[in-house]
């Protein structure tokens, strides 16, 4: 029987879970701050990058050798509260 | 029983999985659950900033016309591309639960959208939503 260890994956997964808790939590204040940017956060969720578009972001933070998911989460802030998909 | 939740956001149900593409090992993504949708689909920022896809590979002039499709929406008709997938959504009591399915990745215009949870998915489930409750759990059928 093959198995492996998924504790650690799920830590990630439950890690991701508060970080994005965390950008409900503040989103109003980034909001002010960032309207209908791309935000990039670090571990310690500080704002390390904001652009307009998600390409700027990307090179950004490939030219300061800072991985998403690893390194860096992202979310875009709009003032739109409204999807119609 | 697989919990979601409703964003605070944006009142809508999101639900967590570990998703793997070719290539990619899983990551966590979150999905808007989204019962008008028949497929789901990885938009932009999520391919880029979660399963690390870079921008280039979500340009349609990039895809083969066999891994590209078109999908029309309320918006109009939007390019994406067809990608193997694997999910792992994680049960209440620890369990995980993997679901192979060929979905779609949005183009890089998709950028500013959720991740979508299509019926392609949620069909393998019963499905609750109580808003007032803020309940969203996922039972297999």
């Amino acid at each position: 029987m093959v198995t492996r260890d998924v504790s650690e994956e799920l830590r990630e997964l439950e890690e991701a879970k508060a970080t994005w808790r965390w950008w409900e939590e503040h989103y109003e204040e980034l909001l002010a701050q960032y309207p209908e940017q791309f935000v990039a956060i670090n571990k310690d969720r500080e704002v390390v990058a904001s652009f307009h578009g998600l390409r700027d972001l990307s090179d950004a933070m490939d030219a300061k050798g800072l991985a998403f998911g690893k390194d860096i989460d992202a979310e875009f802030i709009t003032a739109n509260r409204h999807w119609r998909l | 029983m697989i919990s979601g939740y409703f964003s605070a956001r944006w009142g809508c149900p999101f639900v967590w999985t570990r998703l793997a593409i070719p290539g990619r090992p899983p990551q966590p993504v979150p999905f808007l659950i989204d019962t008008g949708s028949s497929t789901s689909i990885v938009h932009a920022k999520d391919a880029r900033t979660r399963l690390n896809l870079a921008t280039d590979a979500m340009q349609p002039t990039a895809w083969t016309p066999e891994e590209t499709v078109r999908r029309r929406g309320v918006a109009g008709v939007a390019l994406s591309r067809l990608i193997e997938s694997t999910f792992e959504f994680k049960h209440d009591d620890g369990a995980l639960q993997a679901i192979a399915e060929t979905i779609e990745l949005g183009a890089v215009d998709s950028q500013q959208l959720p991740s979508l949870l299509g019926w392609d998915i949620l069909s393998r489930f019963r499905i609750e939503l109580d808003r007032g409750a803020g309940a969203v759990t996922l039972v297999p059928r």
